[in-house]
């Protein structure tokens, strides 16, 4: 479980995150939505360590998040973030085994070759194993990412939950690979010890297949609960500034059209 | 897929490498204004250790002059090629080596300082005092294009500010050095100009000895902070996110580089672009995992100043050419046909 506790971030006169209070589940996917600078990626950063609250407390398993070392936390928590930009040839399987650094010292173990190898089939990128990275598609390294982020945190941990940030991490992804990502983490939560917090732009993705939805607005949360509770016509107009119409499918489903 | 761990493919030319960095080191002790055989050679190692008296005048050139001159190039060499592979790493970007973050002038000036002044000053380490004199300037300079490439980043690319900055900097500490040789008298003077084009010819056993420990401690330290390198390729917050304390970081690989750099400098004066192109070529034959640029480095830097420095002594025979007038000839070209590479984006 993921505590965020009256979280709060100032820089200058500016307040990026304002007393963000939320609980993330293990097992349930969570999407942080909300418009343009709404704090989204700034909430993602002091939840996963990058940046340090100037107020308030994260909780891992009860564990402060200030008292967990980098490099412990590195093996139970992984982060996407966006636009990671490499200057140099590298092949993809060099990049994917990067995911496995916090757990090796010197050679890489029998465990990171093999996590590597499944978590390569499981995003599809095993048949681009020994490509240059810099040659793939926008796309491809977003799937190389995919595979890098989830070979970090692959195993599971008895007694731990691990935890797993993604910001944004549809960006270069068709709509046939946004679905698939997004099944993909259904997939991943099953076995019920994964915490995985996404900010994603898409509020039919969302609502789609978000299990609890974060609504921010200038660092403030503005809802938050199941998408019947956050993807309200009032809400999202407080927030976007663009009033939706609400479909509802015939399976429970909610569809936001705009314009 | 096939196993694979990560390594596999760059371990094949590592030792093809270090069979041409005999292979040339040999050939650099065997030519040159005197001939000596590879008889010879071994005849005086034989006689050397056990009877030094006995030493006929072929084998204490060997003995004296050129093996220490050709392990001075093999440690040199490889010094300056690990201080590009860790300024590139460093800064994520293949066009920085040390000259251009000011390391070398640094050195130089540092180095300078001491020749003029060196026996005025009241503080002495033995014949460590030049070296730590030129990590000194070497660290002041490199310090100066840091900060100030830093707080001129704000409205810059940071590539943008940290080249401009370079410049601005080396130019700096150069004119130093050249203030420094035209105060000084004659025989100071003369070995601080032709130190500025950078030479071998003043390698003797004192200064093998403390290149080849720095060159071994700088292989030793680089190599265990490789995989952190790697994860910066990736960007600060990446490799943050996989648990490395990227500010010690990058404390620890800019102290390495200097001291790799200016202890190099300050017995040879400045030889340009080892550090720019033997990360590239590495890079270009085989891949970019930093444990494989630095051992890859060390030997191919080593390599290639032997090749340069038997070139200086041969081109002019009997005379000698500065050995960074051969490198910046060589590696000036080479870096251009670089830069049209595609392949790299800068």
């Amino acid at each position: 479980m993921l505590c965020a506790r009256e979280l709060s971030w100032t820089v200058g006169s500016k307040t990026l995150v304002e007393r963000v209070t939320a609980n993330f589940e293990p097992g349930r996917l969570s999407l942080i939505i909300g418009p343009n600078g709404a704090g989204k990626s700034s909430l993602i950063r002091l939840l996963s360590k990058q940046q340090k609250a100037n107020a308030g407390t994260v909780l891992y398993d009860s564990v402060d998040l200030g008292a967990i070392h980098h490099r412990e936390l590195a093996k139970i928590r992984a982060v996407l973030s966006q636009n990671i930009e490499i200057a140099f040839p590298l092949r993809v399987w060099e990049v994917v085994m990067m995911g496995r650094y916090p757990h090796f010292a010197g050679r890489p173990a029998a465990a990171d070759e093999r996590a590597c190898q499944e978590v390569m089939r499981f995003f599809d990128v095993e048949s681009m194993a020994d490509r240059d990275y810099l040659t793939l598609s926008g796309g491809e390294k977003q799937r190389v990412h995919f595979a890098r982020v989830l070979a970090q945190i692959w195993f599971p941990l008895p007694g731990k939950s691990r935890y797993l940030f993604l910001d944004e991490p549809l960006t270069f992804l068709d709509i046939y690979y946004q679905f698939e990502f997004m099944e993909k983490l259904q997939d991943l939560l099953k076995p019920r010890d994964l915490v995985v917090v996404g900010v994603v732009h898409d509020l039919n993705l969302a609502a789609r297949f978000a299990d609890q939805i974060v609504l921010l607005h200038a660092g403030k949360v503005l809802a938050q609960g199941s998408k019947d509770e956050v993807l309200t016509r009032e809400n999202i107009k407080a927030a976007f500034r663009l009033e939706p119409k609400l479909l509802r499918g015939d399976d429970n489903s909610i569809h936001l059209i705009f314009g | 897929m096939p196993s694979k761990s990560l390594g596999s493919p760059y371990a094949g030319i590592l030792p093809v490498l270090a069979i041409a960095v005999f292979v040339v080191a040999a050939f650099s002790i065997r030519f040159g204004a005197v001939a000596i055989s590879f008889s010879d050679m071994i005849s005086a190692l034989r006689t050397g250790s056990s009877a030094p008296g006995m030493l006929n005048l072929t084998e204490r050139i060997f003995l004296e002059i050129r093996l220490p001159r050709a392990l001075a190039c093999l440690f040199v060499g490889a010094s300056l090629a690990m201080g590009g592979v860790l300024m590139q790493a460093l800064f994520r970007n293949p066009i920085v080596e040390p000259g251009l973050v000011g390391t070398s002038s640094g050195a130089a000036f540092g180095a300078s300082l001491y020749f003029v002044l060196g026996s005025v000053l009241k503080f002495h380490a033995g014949q460590w005092t030049l070296p730590i004199a030129a990590c000194l300037g070497g660290a002041l300079a490199t310090a100066c294009v840091f900060l100030v490439s830093e707080t001129t980043q704000a409205n810059r690319e940071s590539t943008t500010a940290l080249l401009l900055t370079g410049i601005a900097v080396n130019a700096l500490f150069l004119s130093g050095v050249g203030f420094f040789s035209y105060i000084a008298r004659d025989p100071q003077a003369r070995s601080i100009t032709f130190w500025n084009l950078g030479t071998l010819s003043g390698a003797n056993w004192r200064a093998v000895i403390i290149l080849g420990i720095v060159t071994v401690l700088g292989l030793g330290i680089g190599l265990r902070y490789a995989r952190h390198l790697n994860s910066l390729m990736m960007g600060e917050e990446e490799a943050l996110y996989l648990g490395v304390d990227v500010k010690r970081l990058k404390l620890t690989i800019t102290a390495l580089n200097v001291m790799l750099v200016a202890v190099a400098t300050s017995f040879t004066g400045i030889i340009a672009f080892v550090g720019l192109i033997v990360p590239h070529l590495l890079r270009l034959m085989r891949g970019s995992d930093n444990r494989f640029l630095l051992i890859g480095g060390a030997l191919m830097g080593a390599l290639l100043l032997t090749l340069s420095d038997l070139a200086a002594r041969l081109l002019l025979r009997p005379a000698e050419l500065p050995i960074g007038i051969v490198t910046a000839a060589v590696g000036a070209p080479v870096f251009m046909g670089l830069l049209r590479n595609r392949r790299y984006r800068f």
